[in-house]
């Protein structure tokens, strides 16, 4: 046989959940980019992880690599050895490059000189050889973010052990300081002898080890299906599957009950404390969730009934827990925490919570005058309670319940004037954002950028790679808001004098632009294609206008591609003929009707003047589509113009009237943000995902 | 059914075997048992050093009055040290388990990413929170710093959760029903405790005279480092650490102070860390 199967396979103790498939595919990688070194063909067949397992089947591997000439030019002889005859650092870097030494060498004459040639013939290698001379530090240079050290190694986690087959054969060497063999191991160490690589995924499920994560996912979905009957159900997070599957090498779920006492408690609270906590599953039928929940063990088979009562003594622990902790914080009214955020510490311009509050209120308030007249009591008395919740005991427990618990702790049964209102969402979808109504809005908006602007002033700037503050999401949720409130069409100026009169200006201006930056990534995954995304992004001071603005130049492009290509083509001719006048001191006369001499030049002026009322009246009704088509009548008269006429022309005056003209196309089409920007003859969708 | 002395005797025994060197709590308050000297100084010493201990918790805040079943300001904590760390660390923590009576087949033992950290000794590991059937029973930690400074021989810290354990083994509902020894429940030996400690760190403590105590040991851990006495400096910052954890619990410390005296503490681990290695290289 001239190729075999090449399987590796690393045992490690528990890799987190995050880096259990980054480790499969950097595995991948190390071997790939061996063999692609050492030329050895083979074709990436299958990969694997669980949390204590990471392997990779290469199919069709050479068993031999066939005799190979290099013959690569080096640097000139002159530069390549010093006045002593000896190899200079040139030379011994290009021959470190390719692993080399002098004896490799010949100098050769070229027509420019003698030069050094690397002339290195590799005979025939088996590849076994190769892979076991060159495996153990491909793999045990594997680079991840969080690394592990133990003895002299690094990894996520330890490495326990290490098999590595080349057909049937192992592949014995040294590797992370451990043997290798064709032995994987089981949970406490058994040894689960691999017949082949094919074999390895058939080996590993005889010893209830389900190798592929898509089919452990397809186990689990089959008995999530099948645990509940109508009309029961339950709904995992996508997260909490992810991460409960992620812990596990042959999912089984099963199921428990609770007392029906705690259904009492908010079921917010229940489902947090059954998912984040036990990572239980929360179940329930059509009126709301059930005193049970499902949960997902590892591969247990003969003791189910025992486990599930363990299971649910956590769980009534940890309700217990819940309870305590709810009662407590209902002792006092929502705005009874307020002066306790004088306690919270926070960073950046605000020095404690209750700062930071003080001037939400005055923010949120500030703009409900503007945005929402008639309802700035409630904005005012919402604003006040939003980080109330914070202090409580709850929501010290369970992060993730700010808003919810405040909520529930804020909702009047009184007519007390400092309660909400029974069956006002607002506060909590303040921080939720979960539906956007004026209040909720407006609140959400002045707490989102209070955050932005207090790391902002304080230089504590966020970067793709470091945002520990999550202020990205932070810019994201404001820009939600201003996109997506329904009743308001917010206007980043005004808010931005609003909110940030109290910093300077290079500080709004900085977070302006970040946000300008964030919105047009907000676009595009909002579908809209890149390109229209860079062309509205222009337009972002109202950005509830600016998305549907791209949602009209999306539709109305897909109809009209042809036409829309040529106008970005002409509208960028524009851009640059403009600045070019601009940097050559011309200037754009104001059109002069006497001085249009041209039949083209002509028509283009005339509809020029035409569309200028026409497309005012359309925007003004915010009719973008009658608006934008009417813009495409433009393409006709631009093209010829183009075609037919020299800008630049001798004459000044009819230069600079030129000039003006195209100024007041250019004005026209800014009523669409930057048309330049648009794709221009690239004619194929471009949806932007990939630029994401 | 195995009391809650049993399965103690039982781990220091199994431990020992191992070649633990079996040690007593370290009669100084502390809120975890890797402040206990025996783990965090024996750290710096160069060459293998293995060690076990019950070592009592207390974390002021967690106090509940004895009326929360799961909850106690002072929990036992039973640690195990084994420097370096040997390749089959993980299968002598479950064959531990089977031990005291847990079959680790028969039931759902996981392991979830949980670094351990110590912002105020400067430590931090990689590792898990164990869990079994759903509790977490024990903390299992790699260490690779402390006193802000590299640890070569990589040890690995156990830290079961006596109480957890053993409400566990026993099924109890409350924590105050164990067995602890034949016939006497936790709840007779602790639960008084439990309230009358809650009261004093909730309610009475006096936190400015607090203070001074806490400036006091400032000022001995400054003397004793300068007159190269590392272990009784240590002593001072475990004392320090305490005073910190009942003032807060007193409400007593706004966050910022509470970031700074952190930071300060942090320092003090460090430079005793330092101290100790160096006399440590020099005898």
């Amino acid at each position: 046989m001239k190729s075999a199967d090449f399987l590796v396979e690393l045992w490690v103790e528990d890799m987190p959940v995050a880096v259990q498939l980054e480790a499969e595919f950097k595995l991948k990688e190390a071997v790939e980019k061996l063999f692609e070194r050492e030329k050895i063909s083979g074709e990436f067949k299958k990969g694997f992880s669980t949390p204590r397992r990471a392997a990779v089947l290469f199919e069709n591997v050479s068993r031999y690599i066939e005799e190979s000439k290099t013959d690569i030019k080096g640097p000139p002889e002159k530069i390549a050895f010093d006045r002593d005859g000896k190899p200079s650092a040139v030379l011994e870097g290009f021959l470190a490059r390719y692993q080399a030494d002098c004896a490799d060498i010949r100098i050769r004459a070229t027509d420019r000189g003698n030069y050094v040639f690397l002339e290195k013939t590799i005979p025939r290698r088996s590849s076994e050889q190769v892979i076991r001379e060159n495996i153990y530090s491909a793999l045990e240079g594997i680079k991840f973010s969080k690394m592990m050290r133990w003895g002299a190694h690094s990894f996520p986690r330890p490495v326990r052990n290490v098999l590595i087959m080349f057909g049937k054969k192992a592949l014995k060497l040294d590797c992370f300081g451990i043997p290798s063999s064709k032995t994987s191991r089981a949970f406490m160490g058994e040894n689960i002898k691999i017949e082949s690589p094919a074999a390895y995924e058939q080996n590993l499920k005889s010893s209830r080890i389900l190798a592929d994560r898509k089919k452990r996912g397809d186990v689990f979905e089959a008995q999530l299906k099948d645990a509940l009957k109508e009309p029961l159900y339950s709904k995992p997070s996508d997260e909490l599957t992810r991460e409960t599957l992620g812990i596990c090498e042959f999912p089984r779920i099963l199921k428990g009950e609770f007392d029906e006492k705690f259904l009492e408690l908010p079921h917010e609270f229940l489902k947090v404390t059954l998912e984040f906590h036990q990572k239980c599953f929360a179940v329930y039928d059509k009126k709301g969730m059930v005193n049970r929940f499902l949960f997902v063990v590892d591969g247990v088979s003969d003791n189910a009934r025992e486990v599930r009562d363990n299971y649910e003594r956590c769980v009534t622990a940890r309700f217990e827990d819940t309870k305590f902790f709810w009662e407590n914080d209902r002792k006092k009214k929502l705005i009874e925490y307020y002066d306790n955020l004088k306690r919270v510490n926070y960073m950046g311009k605000f020095s404690t919570l209750y700062e930071k509050a003080e001037r939400i209120i005055r923010d949120a308030a500030e703009i409900a005058k503007i945005y929402s007249p008639g309802e700035e009591e409630e904005v005012r008395k919402t604003a006040k309670l939003l980080y109330c919740d914070i202090v409580t005991q709850i929501v010290g427990e369970f992060p993730e319940l700010h808003g919810i618990a405040g909520q529930y702790l804020g909702m009047g049964v009184t007519d007390d004037p400092d309660e909400l209102p029974v069956g006002s969402h607002a506060l909590r979808d303040a921080v939720t954002l979960e539906t956007l109504n004026n209040v909720s809005a407006v609140c959400g908006l002045a707490e989102r950028l209070n955050t932005l602007k207090s790391f902002f002033s304080s230089g504590m700037l966020p970067t793709t790679s470091k945002d520990p503050y999550a202020l990205i999401k932070t810019a994201d949720e404001a820009l939600r808001i201003l996109a997506e409130t329904e009743g308001i069409d917010f206007e980043v100026t005004k808010i931005f004098e609003i909110v940030f009169d109290d910093v300077e200006k290079s500080v709004s201006d900085k977070l302006r632009d970040f946000m300008n930056e964030r919105f047009k990534l907000y676009l595009i995954k909002k579908g809209i294609p890149a390109d229209v995304a860079n062309m509205t992004e222009s337009k972002f001071d109202i950005p509830k206008e600016a998305l549907k603005l791209s949602r009209v130049v999306m539709t109305v492009r897909d109809k009209k591609r042809d036409e829309f290509a040529h106008i970005a083509a002409s509208a960028k001719r524009i851009r640059n003929i403009l600045k070019q006048a601009e940097k050559f001191g011309m200037e754009p006369a104001t059109v002069q009707k006497d001085l249009l001499k041209a039949p083209e030049e002509k028509a283009l002026y005339d509809l020029s003047a035409l569309l200028g009322g026409e497309l005012e009246n359309l925007m003004s009704k915010k009719d973008y589509t009658a608006a934008l088509l009417r813009l495409v009548s433009v393409k006709e008269p631009l093209d010829s113009f183009f075609e037919k006429l020299m800008v630049m022309d001798k004459d000044e005056a009819l230069r600079d009237n030129r000039l003006g003209l195209l100024r007041d196309i250019d004005k026209l089409l800014s009523n669409f943000g930057r048309f330049d920007t648009l794709n221009a003859l690239v004619l194929e969708d471009n949806t932007g995902k990939k630029l994401e | 059914m195995k009391t809650l002395q049993e399965i103690i005797r039982i781990l220091s025994d199994y431990w020992a075997d191992k070649g633990c060197v079996v040690v007593q709590p370290y009669d100084v308050e502390k809120g975890a048992g890797t402040f206990n000297p025996m783990t965090f100084l024996k750290l710096f010493d160069s060459g293998p050093w293995r060690t076990a201990y019950v070592e009592p918790a207390r974390r002021p805040q967690d106090g509940r009055y004895g009326d929360n079943p799961f909850r106690l300001y002072k929990h036992m904590q039973f640690q195990v040290i084994l420097k370096p760390a040997p390749a089959d660390s993980r299968l002598l923590y479950l064959k531990s388990l089977s031990r005291i009576g847990i079959d680790v087949k028969k039931h759902d033992i996981r392991f979830l990413e949980d670094n351990w950290e110590s912002p105020s000794l400067g430590a931090w590991g990689r590792g898990w929170e164990v869990r079994c059937d759903g509790l977490e029973i024990t903390q299992f930690t790699y260490f690779q710093q402390a006193g802000g400074l590299e640890l070569p021989d990589v040890p690995v810290e156990l830290t079961y959760g006596l109480e957890r354990l053993a409400m566990f083994l026993q099924k109890k509902k409350s924590v105050y029903d164990i067995e602890w020894a034949p016939g006497v429940t936790y709840g007779s030996v602790r639960k008084e405790e439990e309230r009358q400690f809650s009261i004093y760190y909730f309610e009475k403590a006096s936190v400015e005279g607090l203070r001074k105590v806490c400036d006091f040991y400032l000022g001995e851990l400054e003397m004793l480092l300068g007159s190269k006495l590392p272990l009784p400096a240590y002593d001072c910052l475990l004392n320090f650490s305490h005073l910190f954890n009942v003032i807060d619990a007193r409400g007593g410390i706004d966050h910022r102070a509470r970031a700074d005296m952190i930071k300060q503490m942090r320092g003090y681990a460090r430079r005793i860390a330092l101290l100790y290695k160096e006399m440590k290289e020099l005898s």
